[in-house]
């Protein structure tokens, strides 16, 4: 593996700035919501593009460049979010996003990393501590104090619910993975937590390209999950989700459980009948689509380069072609329109061309200025349908949302669509 | 050696003349324009009598006026500002080549509306054609000056429907422009299937758009390819009329807007009736039964099913104007729809229809938006009685261009001929109309005259890039100095 | 040679700081693009050989006009682009400055009634389309897709568009339109403060605007421009949902108006014969012939290569359909009434018969009834560029304007030899089609063709073979051997033997010295040389040409 692999896709960039945008004028719904790309829309240099970052790429490749502050600056402004991927895809089998990545690999192999001490303590935390918050490991039972739910290190449940370093130990976010295990309770869910002994899925390490931390640890993740037996992976974090069903295939150990998202299983619960949203909840709300729940979590096999010709010169990548289309975007819309008096009004980019909110790929710790004009982005879009509150199903969004509102005095709420469930829930 | 051996040693002697009474013909024309002979006549026979012209014109330092249209003349364009030579086309009227297949006429420079509409006819071709033209008017020369035409669907461009052309530039070098450029020529071209059809070019320069409106002082054409339309099998006019023009002019843009009906124009009564009207008395006694507005347009079936062609037409048609209160009807008391239709698909009768209410007619016209005409009407008549201009006697003309993102707002102001005072008290009341609408956003697309004064002034920065084209086609002002910004 | 610190700090009050950049990285990205590799500067590699000075970002008329002075002050030359797509959109010489209009992208008027709107250069085709669409209005997008500039479409580069048979050539679409000189005047085409109309008053300067092919970067920098739509029969919104092989997403519901007929003709003359006769008929929105049957699958973009060779080659349907469809048609009626919907499909049904043209069951039931109706649409309107990049690179011959008999004449029977013989080397893709692609404007009033293939942009022995095949072609038809050739595209690609200016140079002297005459305008409108002549006319090579 190595950047050298994608030589061919970064020779085969046309430069067109299909990257940039959502693609094709039939998605798009007006001129003001037509960007797809965060970076490039907040430094315009096409450097910043997925296209500029190929470019640079190959010329870092053919000696041209070499890492420099500036490389590291426009290759780290970046959320990985995939937009430009999937933009790109809707045309062609190029590899945008897993050049990105590979790129981030090599900067991080080659020492660049020194250039990036937010992303370096966080991973020195997960390293230290199974956690991205420098948290001792215990703490990371304070949510379920109260709760009734299984310890899976010491007996067996079909579920294990994977709770995630922000819902466990965030105070404010930990209400979520209270209410997820309350209406798990509800249902007569078997469900249980790794309690203390529950690492970081190494989503932070896997985007700012630490791939030996990333190996690791999702291989002694997989492990773990394997030993325990369990049918389900369940986990409320749309960062855990997307890395463990799309990223952590590409890891190795075959993976002998199922693993979906908490809003995917509640709506499973809501449709059989064992959890039953009756009470009224009064709102205009819209939904933000997580990248990592979306398109990000259609699981990926990267080509690394290996492709053969058919008809003299088409090149076949004997990957399947992933656009992101297969992301987790009926379930939270079915849990948010069970629930009574919820009027759920669309944003114009949506499911697999929703804009980021500016939070993920090491941004938030390292370039908070992207993360803010980004979320702020986000905001006007979810404003612009007249909803009141917007509804999350990911830690890092909401907590992006609750930064970009203060910022911009706006009068949005934020909340997580498990928050909304269990008011509506007997 | 004089003017007429030099200028007759190039072209001919029977072809130049400086017979007193012909350069006082060339002298003056129906205009503001003040009155200056030229010194010679000169009657090329083709390109290379032009280009020898043009050449020893640039040695001499002798001005020289285009000329391609018969007497009368109205706009000053073709009156020396400083003498000369006026290069009269009119002879070289031959049309080369009318193309059925690719709805296309090439004609040559003197080749006038009279002329080729019925041969266009037998070929089942028409003209877009401007309104009732002159019948001496020269085809290509109405192209060269954007004259507004009547079908706004098949008007995609300002330029239409002038395509390619072949110029004589100030320089003396010949060129062909847009696809008529290359190896070949006319015949050349024809023979392996060209046309002549694609306008733009070659490469990166549209020549032909500066040519146009130029009034002769870039290059002088020798022909040109002209775009045709088909000639319909059902052919019906509708007159809808109103007491006010707001409705009739929604109507008009719905039409556009769906490529409904061919011909689409407006009309007050006074132009509808001078059209019609053989004389002054005709007018003033068809004027007094007409609505004050109407909208003209025609709905046309051609070869492939005419009768359905025209009725889904009629119906789409009639659901519009019954939105807006209004219903089509193919006679106005007593006009005939078939009368107009065949007014407006020829040119003019003599006299031409803008000279029989007075002998003289004087033209104040601008390029505007449909939805802003009704902000000048008023203001025109309001100025026209403070003139002691009668208000009922100025004409009306209102024609959608390039698909309908603008039109031509016309006005005539008919003059008994040669009243001095009249004429003195319209030019007074065309100078004022025209600086309070230039304010008002008229744009002054075809500056004759005066006009060219009042719209440079405000247009430095296109006076300069102007003078720059000049500069490339015709360096030594040898074109009919004196006119636009030269 | 890098901006003396004085200029650099200059250039940046003009834009601020942070929309100004010279670090290497950053100018690296502004010598790359598509067709690098048929830029003789650089070919067969993909990088120019020189950076620019600097990229800066203006973000207004002001900033740039006052950058524009500053170059010609200095002698500093400068190219404006804004989406880019292509080596012309690039600087084709050492010591430019980049201006990335990338900060002007305001629609800043849509004008209904009058059926035009005004944008600025980073406008983009989807941006324009969606808001136009809700007014009943459509555009006409060029086939570089629906992520690039309109703007840049209208005054910069060629015009030809999907919809040009009901919308018109792009060429022909401008309105009033704001310019910065070279020498950083501004100069207003049409009115003062009005849109309507972008000629005269007198000549109309739309002339040294464009031609035929576009200004690309050599005269200036469009600020502003308006453009003529059209009438959209559909709905105010279209609403797709994911599904289909060509863009990812389908139709949800076939607007009522709307069908795709795609009659196939087994000679160029029956061909031919269906554009002339559906043109006079004024029965099509668009109306265009996508290479063989074949090459129609490359517009399949949303799956993948492998998908598609297994779906379409190797079960034999491509050859199959290829034997029965020998030149494909694709016309789009979309009409405003039931009456006029039903008028024209009965016409364009009698006139399939008449000409010979055959609808193959294939293409109208099953799979491809979904595809056509469906997929087709979205595809179109959609307008995505991409889906023509399947081998990773895509190059376009000469391509033609004029009558559908003179193109074809001039391109459409050599064809099918030179494809042919490079594809059977297994250098650029053998797909099996002869790759022209046929459009036809304002009612067939002319038609654009051009050839097209298919290589590996990743792979120096494919564009080698590229090149060589660009070669053949332009001496297959070359001047001395035709006689004529119709209105050229303006020779963007260089082959293996001349550059793209090269090409102009040869060319020139038979067509009315249209280079000698480019450079006398270039000089009158850039005494200073300073916007980059290197795609304009025949670029530096008539440079110190003397010409009187």
């Amino acid at each position: 593996m190595a950047l050298v692999d994608y030589k061919k896709d970064m020779m085969r960039c046309v430069r067109c700035s299909t990257c940039k945008f959502i693609p094709i004028s039939s998605l798009l719904k007006s001129w003001r919501f037509a960007q797809g790309c965060p970076a490039i829309a907040k430094h315009n240099f096409h450097a910043f593009s997925a296209s500029g970052k190929l470019i640079m790429a190959l010329s870092l490749l053919e000696g041209r460049i070499g890492y420099s502050p500036k490389v590291i600056e426009i290759l780290y402004n970046c959320t990985l979010c995939g937009m430009c991927d999937l933009s790109c895809k809707v045309g062609t089998d190029q590899e945008l996003w897993e050049v990105l990545h590979e790129f981030r690999i090599d900067a991080w192999q080659k020492g660049e990393k020194n250039r990036l001490a937010p992303h370096v303590s966080i991973v020195e935390s997960i390293k230290s501590y199974d956690n991205v918050w420098m948290q001792p490991r215990r703490k990371r039972t304070d949510w379920a104090k109260g709760l009734k739910i299984k310890d899976l290190n010491q007996e067996k449940a079909e579920v294990l619910y994977f709770v995630g370093c922000t819902y466990s130990l965030d105070p404010e976010m930990r209400r979520v993975a209270k209410n997820t295990a309350v209406l798990f309770n509800k249902a007569g869910v078997d469900f249980g937590t790794l309690g203390a002994n529950e690492k970081c899925c190494a989503s932070p390490a896997f985007m700012v390209g630490d791939e030996e931390l990333f190996v690791k640890t999702a291989t002694e993740n997989i492990n773990t999950f394997n030993q325990l037996g369990v049918k389900k992976v369940v986990t409320s974090c749309a960062g855990c989700f997307g890395l463990i069903k799309s990223k952590y295939p590409r890891v190795g150990p075959e993976m002998k459980f199922e693993v979906q998202h908490s809003i995917e299983f509640l709506n499973e619960l809501i449709k059989a009948g064992k959890l039953k949203p009756s009470k009224e909840v009064s709102m205009a709300i819209t939904y933000h689509d997580p990248c990592h729940l979306g398109r990000m979590s259609d699981t990926r096999i990267p080509s690394h380069g290996k492709e053969y010709y058919v008809l003299g010169t088409m090149p076949i990548k004997d990957i399947p072609k992933v656009m992101g289309m297969n992301g987790i975007y009926d379930p939270p819309r079915e849990v948010l329109r069970s629930i009574p008096g919820l009027k759920l009004l669309e944003m114009e980019r949506r499911r697999e061309y929703s804009w980021c909110c500016g939070s993920g790929g090491g941004v938030k710790s390292a370039y908070p200025e992207l993360a803010m004009d980004t979320v702020k982005e986000r905001l006007e879009e979810a404003r612009a349908t007249g909803a009141e509150t917007i509804v999350s199903c990911c830690p890092w969004c909401e907590k992006n949302f609750e930064d970009g509102i203060r910022a911009s005095d706006s009068e949005l709420k934020v909340v997580d669509a498990v928050d909304l469930l269990i008011q509506s829930v007997e | 050696m004089n003017l007429k051996q030099e200028v007759g040693g190039l072209i001919g002697a029977d072809r130049v003349s400086d017979d007193p009474e012909v350069i006082a013909a060339l002298a003056g024309d129906m205009s503001f324009v003040p009155s200056r002979s030229p010194d010679l006549l000169a009657k090329p026979k083709g390109a290379k009598d032009i280009q020898g012209i043009v050449a020893w014109a640039n040695q001499a330092n002798v001005p020289l006026v285009p000329v391609s249209s018969g007497a009368p003349h109205s706009r000053g364009d073709t009156v020396p500002s400083v003498g000369g030579v006026v290069v009269d086309l009119s002879g070289m009227n031959e049309i080369l080549r009318i193309n059925r297949k690719n709805r296309v006429a090439v004609i040559e420079t003197g080749v006038t509306f009279s002329q080729l509409i019925p041969e266009l006819k037998k070929e089942g071709l028409r003209l877009n054609l401007p309104l009732a033209p002159r019948a001496n008017k020269s085809v290509l020369a109405s192209g060269l000056e954007r004259e507004p035409v009547i079908i706004p669907r098949h008007h995609w461009d300002a330029a239409d429907p002038l395509l390619c052309l072949e110029v004589v530039f100030g320089t003396g070098e010949v060129f062909q422009t847009g696809e008529a450029s290359g190896p070949g020529g006319l015949q050349g071209q024809w023979q392996i299937g060209g046309a002549q059809k694609f306008p733009l070019g070659p490469h990166q320069v549209d020549y032909h758009k500066l040519i146009q409106g130029a009034q002769g002082t870039i290059g002088i054409a020798t022909w040109a390819s002209i775009k045709c339309e088909l000639y319909p099998v059902i052919d019906k006019l509708y007159f809808l009329s109103d007491t006010r023009l707001e409705r009739l002019i929604e109507v008009a843009y719905r039409l556009i807007r769906l490529d409904l009906g061919d011909e689409v124009f407006l009309l007050n009564n006074f132009t509808l009736a001078s059209l019609l009207a053989p004389n002054r008395e005709g007018i003033d006694k068809l004027v007094r039964t007409l609505p004050p507005w109407i909208l003209v347009f025609t709905v046309c079936g051609y070869n492939r099913h005419p009768e359905e062609k025209v009725d889904y037409q009629e119906k789409d048609l009639f659901e519009i104007t019954q939105k807006e209160g209004l219903t089509p009807g193919q006679s106005l008391g007593e006009v005939k729809a078939e009368v107009l239709l065949r007014v407006i698909r020829n040119a003019s009768p003599e006299p031409y229809w803008k000279l029989r209410y007075g002998g003289e007619n004087y033209e104040l016209f601008f390029i505007t938006t449909l939805n802003r005409v009704e902000s000048f009407i008023p203001a025109l008549r309001e100025m026209a009685v403070q003139e002691n201009y009668p208000a009922s006697q100025i004409g009306i003309y209102i024609q959608p261009v390039v698909q309908g993102t603008s039109c031509h707002l016309g006005f005539d102001f008919p003059c008994p001929q040669g009243d001095a005072r009249e004429k003195a008290r319209i030019r007074g009341l065309i100078e004022k109309a025209s600086l309070a609408f230039q304010k008002q956003g008229a744009f002054f697309s075809r500056p004759y005259g005066s006009w060219a004064q009042m719209v440079y002034s405000q247009n430095t920065e296109f006076v300069n890039a102007m003078k720059r084209v000049k500069g490339v086609f015709d360096p030594k002002n040898i074109l009919n100095p004196g006119k636009l910004c030269f | 040679m890098a901006l003396a610190p004085h200029i650099y700090k200059m250039f940046a009050n003009i834009v601020g700081s942070v929309n100004i950049s010279d670090d290497p990285a950053i100018l690296e990205t502004y010598t790359f693009t598509w067709l690098n590799e048929f830029n003789n500067l650089c070919a067969p590699g993909k990088f120019l050989p020189h950076h620019p000075e600097a990229v800066l970002l203006p973000g207004s008329t002001e900033e740039v006009q006052a950058i524009v002075r500053a170059c010609n002050r200095y002698g500093i030359k400068f190219k404006a682009l804004s989406t880019g797509y292509g080596s012309h959109s690039l600087p084709g010489q050492p010591g430019v400055v980049v201006l990335d209009l990338r900060r002007m992208d305001r629609i800043l008027e849509i004008d209904e009634k009058n059926k035009f709107a005004v944008v600025e250069p980073y406008v983009t085709w989807a941006q324009l389309e969606a808001e136009v669409i809700k007014r009943g209005l459509f555009t006409t997008p060029v086939q570089a897709g629906s992520q690039a500039s309109v703007l840049a479409n209208l005054t910069s580069g060629w015009g030809m568009n999907t919809f040009g048979n009901h919308g018109g050539h792009n060429g022909r679409n401008a309105l009033g339109i704001e310019w910065v000189l070279p020498t950083g005047d501004l100069l207003k085409l049409g009115p003062p403060g009005e849109w309507f109309t972008g000629d005269g008053p007198g000549p109309s300067l739309r002339g040294v605007m464009r031609g035929h092919c576009g200004a690309q970067g050599g005269m200036g920098v469009f600020t502003k421009g308006a453009i003529k739509l059209h009438h959209w029969p559909g709905p105010p919104k279209l609403e797709t949902e994911p599904g289909g092989m060509m863009t990812a997403y389908l139709l949800k519901e076939i607007p009522e108006f709307l069908e795709i007929v795609a009659p196939c003709f087994d000679t160029y003359e029956q061909m031919i014969d269906f554009f002339y006769q559906v043109g006079d008929a004024e029965l099509a929105y668009a109306m265009m012939r996508v290479g063989g049957a074949e090459h129609m699958f490359s517009l399949m973009g949303a799956i993948s290569n492998k998908e598609m060779y297994e779906q379409f080659y190797s079960t034999g349907l491509v050859q199959a359909m290829a034997e029965e469809m020998k030149h494909p048609c694709t016309v789009m009626i979309f009409a405003n009434s039931r009456r006029e919907f039903e008028y024209r499909k009965k016409v364009m049904s009698e006139i399939v018969k008449e000409t010979g043209g055959k609808i193959l069951e294939v293409m109208t039931e099953g799979p491809m009834k979904d595809i056509m109706m469906k997929q087709m649409p979205v595809a179109l309107f959609g307008n995505c560029t991409l889906f023509i990049h399947h081998a990773g690179g895509f190059v376009i011959s000469s391509g033609y304007m004029g009558t559908n008999e003179s193109v074809v004449r001039h391109m459409g029977i050599p064809q099918e030899e030179i494809k042919g013989k490079w594809a059977k080397s297994g250098k650029i893709l053998d797909d099996g089609a002869d790759s022209t692609y046929y459009n036809s404007f304002e009612n067939n009033a002319y038609v654009y063709m051009e050839m097209e293939f298919h290589y590996d942009a990743s792979n120096p022995e494919s564009v080698n073979a590229s090149r060589q095949c660009l070669s053949d072609e332009r001496n297959q038809r070359r001047l001395e051997k035709s006689g004529f050739e119709p209105n050229d595209i303006g020779l963007t690609c260089g082959d293996y033997e001349k550059s793209p200016q090269q090409r102009i140079m040869d060319m020139g002297p038979h067509y009315g010295n249209f280079h000698l005459w480019q450079e006398r305008i270039k000089r009158a409108f850039d005494p200073n040389d300073v916007s980059d002549r290197s795609w304009y006319g025949a670029g530096l090579l008539t440079k110190d040409v003397k010409i009187k």
